[in-house]
């Protein structure tokens, strides 16, 4: 079975020959399960029989939702050459819709593209890409560890926007700019010059409260949020003169 | 070094009323190590420009490994500020004022700013001194650009409150041109020129009503020029004499000193000619030209104004206008004078009237200038005429010692002198009113002498008027006299005419037995321009005492000197065999009519003393006792002595006999 962020495409095997009898297509959200309605969701099944290297494709479903597809069949192949074969048989596959747009990587969880950090009039500003279809805000942290690969550094880091996340909604692929609103205040956060520190961000859901020691991994990710992009800052000496230049003052001008 | 940031202040922006933004300087910076080093990093120094509104942000943002944990240091900065203009031949370079403008900025070390890391309120206000020159050119209306050095000129300001103030002022140099160093920023309302009250128009159509701002952008600000409309009369005398002689048709030229102008000349006929709406100012007044009714140059006249050194009047009509105002206040205030008590109206009036002619008078000579040709001067001496016994018609002059004239005098005479000086303008044409400077020396050798037995002769003076009349202006007492020459008055006390010196009473003493036998009367005229001076050959005629056993030479031409025979008790034809010799001697001039002669005779150390009463004989005992008698009835008459001696003496004329006893 293979997910995207709005797809679901059950891919049967060689040796498969089943009749589907039924499906049950159900999301599980939150505050319970939701059946879905398949009628029109399901497509590609000429027939009632799939043969090996027929699939199902169930579409237009929410991006990094849980499913469970329960799905009635006849195995054809036992049928004919099994005992059993004829017999219904149900088969229940859970699945995880992806978040990311970019359906080129391999990471599902929407994180976000080309993260780019400024430093102006003491503050650290950030600018990426929306990779998440998922996300109903952004999360921002730093950290004093900087590696050459820039690690995901979100879980030993510091948050220091003024609220825990960056709410947006911005469509996929969306520059987003959260200027001051989402920036370090050096006045405030007193990092040292000439120091590197790393700043991430990851496209959240509203509902992400914590982060799972665990999570990193695609079979282990969560759901409320994607994984980081991060980048390196060095904090540079920032100060600033606002000049003048007039006439003399007994310059006799009024 | 500067003061830490945090005590930098900037004035308030409602504080800055009166100044105008620069824009375009640009501000160049770097960041300095704690240490006072350049750092070099990228970010660590820039330029920028200030812009329309003179503001300008300067945002550091640096990674230098001197700066790395230097979150709390304070790290100099240090500026440089710039900016040229579009000048006349070379371009302004302007010039910036630091610290809240009370010192310029160091162009070559730099202005230093502290800040610290994060600090964005750092002001900074930089005051632009430049100056831009503003300049024009002051000349003098009415002539081929004449300048005027001097004047002063102020750029005035028009608040928008109505008040005006000064920006600068400054001077003219003496090529008439001011340059004025002007603020940046300033604007010009109105241009005053001010020059010893006189009145000054712009010739240029510049519009300063309405603002001139200077601003090196704006620059140059050149011709801004002016002249002076002041006018003023002058009155040109050109006289023969202080007598105010006609002297002819002159050519007159009249242009502003130390000025390359040509202007057109006048011709000016009588004596004085007043010309109107002359420049006022310091005036060069020339005679060029003379010319009598035919047209002809009147060559001593010329030459006099024209020689090798022409001569120049120089006329001061600068405050010409100020004065008459003045005299023209004088008199209103006279005017409105008011008298309590009628018994003074006619008085005062009489004083007004006489205060009124004396200030025109004084009025006039302010705007006039005088030339005055004296032509020669001439020296007469008169000496008293009764006194003068010479009767001849004419003498050889030469003959004493190139005198200007000769003249016969008994001895022990006192006789007046009288001295006129008079100029000869032109042929036929004088004037006998003279310089008061002028003084006439007296230089009188007809008194005491330094012949032989002088001593003897002055001692038996024993009347002491007698003795000052012998030694008056003498070179063998206190030396020649001088006395000023004096004239006759008019009524406003004025000299009119008479000039000279009016009655100088001298004495002869003994004669000159020496060759030419005269003595002599010297005149002469100090503080003139010409050397004039008069010998009056004074011939003393009467007896002379050669003392025992001298002799002397007879002259052997003429005029010949006759020893007559005295009347009395013996005849001279040689004089050895006497031990005192008493001659008698004349001076007979030879002429071609026949032989004449002066009355001279003389009586040798006899004086024609005075006395009051009966004396009638003196007796003179000379040098070797020899007691000489000589009877005096004949000589002396009643009152015998000089005529100082008060009323009631009489001169005594010449003796006509006198007798003489030996060893008495």
């Amino acid at each position: 079975m293979a997910v995207t962020a709005t797809t679901l495409t059950l891919t049967f095997s060689e040796e498969a020959h089943v009749v589907i009898s039924s499906m049950i297509l159900t999301r599980h959200d939150l505050d319970g399960d939701v059946p879905i309605d398949t009628k029109d969701k399901i497509s590609l099944l000429e027939s009632d029989s799939v043969s090996t290297g027929q699939y199902v494709l169930v579409s237009d479903l929410r991006p990094g939702f849980r499913y469970t597809i329960s799905m009635q069949y006849t195995d054809n192949h036992l049928n004919r050459y099994e005992e059993n074969s004829g017999v219904l048989d149900t088969i229940v596959l859970p699945a995880v819709l992806s978040c990311s747009g970019d359906s080129g990587t391999s990471d599902l969880t929407g994180r976000p593209r080309n993260l780019q950090i400024k430093q102006q009039d003491g503050y650290v500003f950030f600018e990426f890409i929306d990779n998440s279809l998922c996300e109903e805000g952004f999360s921002f942290s730093r950290t004093q560890e900087v590696d050459e690969f820039l690690t995901d550094f979100t879980k030993g880091g510091t948050s220091f926007t003024s609220d825990y996340y960056y709410s947006s909604s911005q469509p996929y692929n969306s520059l987003i700019t959260p200027e001051i609103e989402a920036s370090d205040d050096l006045r405030l956060s007193q990092l040292e010059v000439g120091r590197q520190y790393a700043y991430c961000v990851r496209a959240i859901r509203k509902d992400h409260y914590m982060d799972s020691p665990y999570e990193g991994f695609n079979d282990r990710r969560l759901l409320t949020s994607s994984a980081a992009a991060c980048a390196a800052h060095t904090i540079k000496w920032e100060a600033s003169i606002d000049g003048l230049v007039t006439t003399e003052s007994n310059a006799v001008s009024n | 070094m500067l003061m830490d940031n945090s005590i930098l202040t900037v004035p308030c922006y409602s504080s800055m009323k009166g100044t105008l933004p620069i824009e375009n300087v640009k501000i160049s910076w770097i960041l300095l190590s704690e240490t006072f080093e350049e750092l070099a990093c990228d970010g660590c120094n820039g330029d920028v420009l200030s812009n329309e509104g003179g503001v300008f942000t300067i945002a550091i943002k640096a990674t230098a490994e001197a700066l790395n944990g230097r979150n709390q240091a304070d790290i100099p900065v240090r500026l440089f500020f710039s900016k040229t203009s579009p000048g006349s031949s070379e371009r302004i370079v302007h010039k910036f004022l630091c610290n809240n403008g009370v010192e310029y900025c160091d162009e070559k070390n730099g202005h230093y700013v502290y800040l610290r890391h994060l600090h964005f309120d750092t002001s900074l206000h930089i005051f632009d001194k430049t100056s831009v020159p503003f300049s024009g050119k002051v000349t003098i209306a009415d002539t081929e650009g004449c300048v005027l050095p001097g004047a002063t000129i102020c750029l005035m300001h028009n608040s928008t409150l109505g008040i005006q103030s000064q920006i600068i002022c400054g001077d003219t140099d003496t090529n008439g041109i001011y340059v004025l160093p002007v603020v940046a920023g300033s604007i010009v309302h109105e241009i005053d020129v001010t020059y010893r009250g006189h009145t000054f128009s712009q010739t240029t159509d510049i519009d300063y009503a309405a603002g001139i701002v200077i601003l090196p952008e704006n620059a140059p600000f050149f011709n801004n020029n002016f002249e002076d409309i002041s006018k003023a009369d002058l009155r040109v005398e050109i006289v023969g004499g202080q007598c105010n002689e006609q002297l002819g048709k002159s050519e007159v030229v009249i242009k502003v000193m130390n000025c390359e102008w040509s202007p057109a000349r006048f011709t000016q006929s009588g004596i004085m000619q007043k010309y109107t709406n002359l420049p006022a100012h310091l005036m060069h007044v020339e005679v060029t030209n003379i010319v009598d009714k035919n047209e002809k140059q009147i060559d001593p006249i010329f030459q006099h104004f024209q020689g090798e050194r022409p001569i120049v009047r120089v006329i001061d009509l600068r405050d010409a206008n100020v004065i008459k105002a003045d005299f023209t206040a004088e008199k209103q205030s006279i005017e409105t004078n008011t008298t309590t008590g009628k018994e003074n109206i006619n008085a005062l009036n009489e004083e007004e009237m006489g205060l009124s002619a004396l200030e025109e008078g004084e009025e006039e000579k302010l705007d006039s200038v005088r030339f005055q040709y004296n032509g020669v001067l001439r020296m007469q001496v008169f000496i008293e005429e009764r006194k003068d016994m010479l009767d001849c018609d004419e003498a050889d002059l030469a003959e004493y010692g190139d005198a200007q004239s000769l003249h016969v005098i008994d001895y022990m005479t006192v006789f007046d002198v009288e001295v006129k000086l008079v100029y000869e303008i032109l042929t036929g044409l004088f004037c006998d009113i003279v310089d008061d400077d002028l003084k006439i020396l007296v230089d009188n050798q007809v008194g005491i002498d330094s012949f032989a037995g002088n001593k003897e002769f002055e001692q038996k003076v024993v009347d002491e008027d007698t003795l000052d009349l012998l030694s008056r202006c003498s070179p063998l007492n206190l030396g020649a006299c001088l006395f000023n020459v004096t004239h006759d008055m008019n009524a406003e006390g004025e000299n009119s005419g008479n000039a000279g010196l009016t009655k100088l009473t001298l004495a002869t003493g003994r004669p000159n037995i020496i060759s030419p036998y005269t003595k002599n009367i010297i005149f002469k005229v100090i503080g003139g321009t010409s050397d004039v001076a008069h010998k009056a050959a004074v011939f003393v005629s009467g007896l002379y005492s050669k003392g025992p056993g001298n002799s002397f030479a007879l002259p052997t031409h003429e005029p010949l000197m006759i020893l007559r025979d005295p009347p009395g008790r013996f005849s001279l034809s040689s004089s050895d065999q006497l031990d005192s010799l008493f001659i008698l001697l004349t001076l007979c001039i030879s002429f071609a009519g026949g032989l004449s002669y002066a009355k001279y005779e003389n009586v040798v150390s006899t004086f024609k003393s005075y006395t009051t009463h009966s004396e009638t004989s003196l007796k003179n005992k000379l040098n070797l006792g020899l007691a000489t008698s000589v009877k005096l009835e004949p000589l002396l008459c009643a009152g015998f002595g000089f005529g100082l001696l008060g009323p009631g003496v009489t001169f005594c004329q010449a003796p006509t006999a006198f007798s003489t006893e030996v060893g008495m």
